[in-house]
């Protein structure tokens, strides 16, 4: 086969691709967007209201260990965190989080950021300080999004808590229930 | 149906099989969930616009399904790998950016599995694609081999 007729082949697939692509891009749902980042935090608090959020939120910048973490951390690594005071973002839906979620969580799915806005939680949160994003543990996809969207708005510490909220639970650690104080409304 | 198949042609179809069979199953799982590699497009921090963004999450999984199942049928072989053997060398200038760059991102190649590479981006997604590529080179330059339509056509 000349080699011209391979590269016409090669072009026809790729523009049948590229057509069903552009085809399935204009009948599917909006995708959200990554949102602008966030200001960049007040020297102290960085919790806008102290008094509606825990104050751990903002407790997390002087870190010591996180530096060393990968992206995807252990339940143990992430109790570390919680002790230090690092902010944690729960990743599921609502039900899910009023039903039971990791003691002071922020809650910021990935839904909160469409169409390119910025969640009301994202203020409280430090661009360069540790976070931690959990869903269900295993395959969910959520955490995984959320961190993907951190990372977009300029977050550049984001850690997956791999086993999830499942796992939290499992090892006994603090947790909570009940509505969001922020975001959700 | 009497030729003879080549004894490189042996060599050549689970090449073949192996790599469609993937593409395959990377296009699928892209388009599952869009979002989440829409959002490792964007994390790649390319410099593209928002919607070349969007345009590519899904153009790249379609492309890979087209060659994917042109190669596992052994339709126009040589030219759907010739087609991911490009898309693979893309790829692996992603890849090689991003580790340049130290960025500490997702690939999102299979969806929400992780094949044989897990966590962030790194040298294990650019020696995987390196395979990729070598697979993809043996069907480019020895052809189709046995149990392709190609192969049948020519007869």
């Amino acid at each position: 086969m000349g080699f011209m007729i391979m590269v016409q082949r090669a072009c026809t697939l790729a523009l049948v691709g590229i057509l069903a692509g552009a085809i399935h891009s204009a009948l599917s749902k909006p995708l959200q967007l990554a949102p602008k980042p966030p200001a960049p935090p007040e020297p102290t608090p960085t919790v806008a209201n102290p008094g509606v959020v825990s104050p751990k939120a903002g407790a997390s910048a002087e870190t010591p260990k996180p530096a060393a973490l990968g992206l995807d951390i252990s339940v143990e690594q992430a109790w570390e965190l919680f002790q230090s005071g690092t902010p944690f973002v729960d990743a599921r839906a609502m039900n899910e989080y009023e039903e039971g979620h990791i003691d002071s969580a922020l809650w910021m799915p990935s839904e909160e950021f469409m169409n390119g806005h910025t969640p009301e939680a994202l203020q409280l949160l430090d661009a360069k300080a540790p976070v931690v994003v959990y869903c269900d543990g295993g395959l969910c996809d959520a955490s995984k999004n959320v961190v993907v969207l951190l990372q977009q708005a300029g977050f550049t510490r984001c850690h997956i808590l791999t086993d999830g909220y499942p796992g939290w639970v499992k090892a006994k650690h603090p947790i909570a229930t009940g509505k969001p104080q922020i975001g959700g409304h | 149906m009497g030729s003879k198949v080549r004894p490189v042609g042996w060599l050549v179809l689970p090449c073949r099989l192996i790599l469609g069979g993937l593409f395959v199953f990377a296009g699928v799982m892209k388009l599952l969930n869009p979002q989440l590699f829409q959002q490792s497009i964007g994390a790649f921090k390319v410099g593209l616009p928002e919607h070349l963004e969007i345009l590519l999450t899904f153009v790249v999984p379609w492309c890979e399904i087209a060659a994917g199942s042109a190669l596992l049928l052994g339709l126009w072989t040589r030219s759907a790998a010739m087609m991911l053997c490009t898309l693979l060398v893309g790829f692996i200038g992603l890849i090689a950016s991003v580790l340049i760059r130290g960025m500490d991102v997702k690939c999102s190649c299979f969806g929400k599995f992780e094949i044989p590479c897990t966590g962030p981006v790194g040298v294990c997604h650019l020696v995987r694609n390196g395979v990729m590529l070598a697979l993809g080179l043996v069907v480019v330059f020895f052809g189709p081999g046995p149990l392709a339509i190609d192969r049948e056509s020519t007869k």
